[in-house]
């Protein structure tokens, strides 16, 4: 079994590097997208079935915690379990967004073995 | 705060990040390092304030950036991908330090990366200045507080 996971984030270069560390967790290429913002995640995840993202919080056009809000209007996406990969340290603004339903909190710069474990405790799949 | 655990979260960030391996570098032979030309800086505002600082020598800016993207160092140029890669770079690392600081209940927030002048770049004063040989490429790392906040917080 396996998932799709979506990487979220406005820097092409990090957005690269994540995949990278990604696909050292365990997951296949193919199962791996990428968006630049909240705005083209939500699009994306209107045409395709996503079980994670992997989402940065300061992005432009739309943000992680307006894609956080957003997502949240959508009964259909509930399920999805979103990861807020990050630099952000500030209590309130993660605590922002755990009210908002993020499941897990990721710092930059992360182990492939934190994002495994955060995959297999929060999708039950065997990477 | 001090210069070892600056280097550390470089460090850190480095070879998470890019799978890219530093060490303090030997302050005796830091002539054989290509000087930085390239600076950027972040900063932190909140119950104290301060900035953070990176400047990479060319070779740096190159190897950062191919490692990031998994290309060769040929398909990458320092004043797009290799600048990218040091603004990420910087991200990193002062969130390291916004965190370090902050602690558990961290009430500090990190600005935005920004390309800065070479004259930009902090020499001396209260901060933390740490050196790093990073596959014979040459990071700087300068952790700078506002005046009025300690040194050795954190």
């Amino acid at each position: 079994m396996s998932c799709n996971l979506l990487i979220v984030d406005d820097s092409p270069i990090l957005r690269a590097a994540i995949k990278k560390v990604v696909k050292l967790a365990g997951l296949e290429e193919d199962r791996i997208f990428e968006a630049g913002n909240g705005q083209e995640a939500l699009e994306l995840m209107s045409t395709i079935w996503v079980d994670m993202v992997l989402l940065d919080l300061n992005m432009p056009v739309m943000n992680g915690e307006e894609f956080a809000q957003e997502l949240r209007k959508l009964p259909e996406l509930e399920d999805v379990a979103v990861v807020v990969v990050s630099t952000e340290s500030n209590e309130d603004r993660l605590n922002r967004m755990r009210e908002l339903g993020v499941v897990e909190v990721l710092h930059k710069p992360f182990e492939p073995e934190d994002l495994r474990k955060i995959i297999v405790n929060n999708l039950g799949v065997k990477l | 705060m001090n210069q070892d655990k600056l280097g550390e979260m470089a460090i850190q960030a480095l070879e998470r990040t890019a799978f890219v391996s530093a060490e303090p570098a030997d302050s005796e032979f830091l002539d054989e390092l290509d000087p930085c030309e390239w600076y950027t800086k972040i900063n932190y505002t909140g119950p104290i304030s301060g900035s953070v600082y990176l400047a990479g020598s060319p070779g740096f800016m190159l190897g950062l950036a191919s490692s990031l993207l998994g290309v060769d160092v040929e398909d990458v140029s320092i004043n797009k991908e290799g600048l990218d890669a040091l603004r990420e770079l910087t991200n990193i690392v002062g969130g390291s330090v916004v965190s370090a600081l902050g602690g558990d209940h961290c009430k500090l927030s990190l600005g935005l990366p920004e390309v800065i002048k070479n004259a930009d770049f902090p020499s001396g004063g209260s901060g933390q200045h740490c050196i790093l040989d990073a596959e014979g490429e040459r990071l700087d790392i300068y952790w700078q507080p506002a005046e009025g906040a300690s040194a050795k917080a954190a």
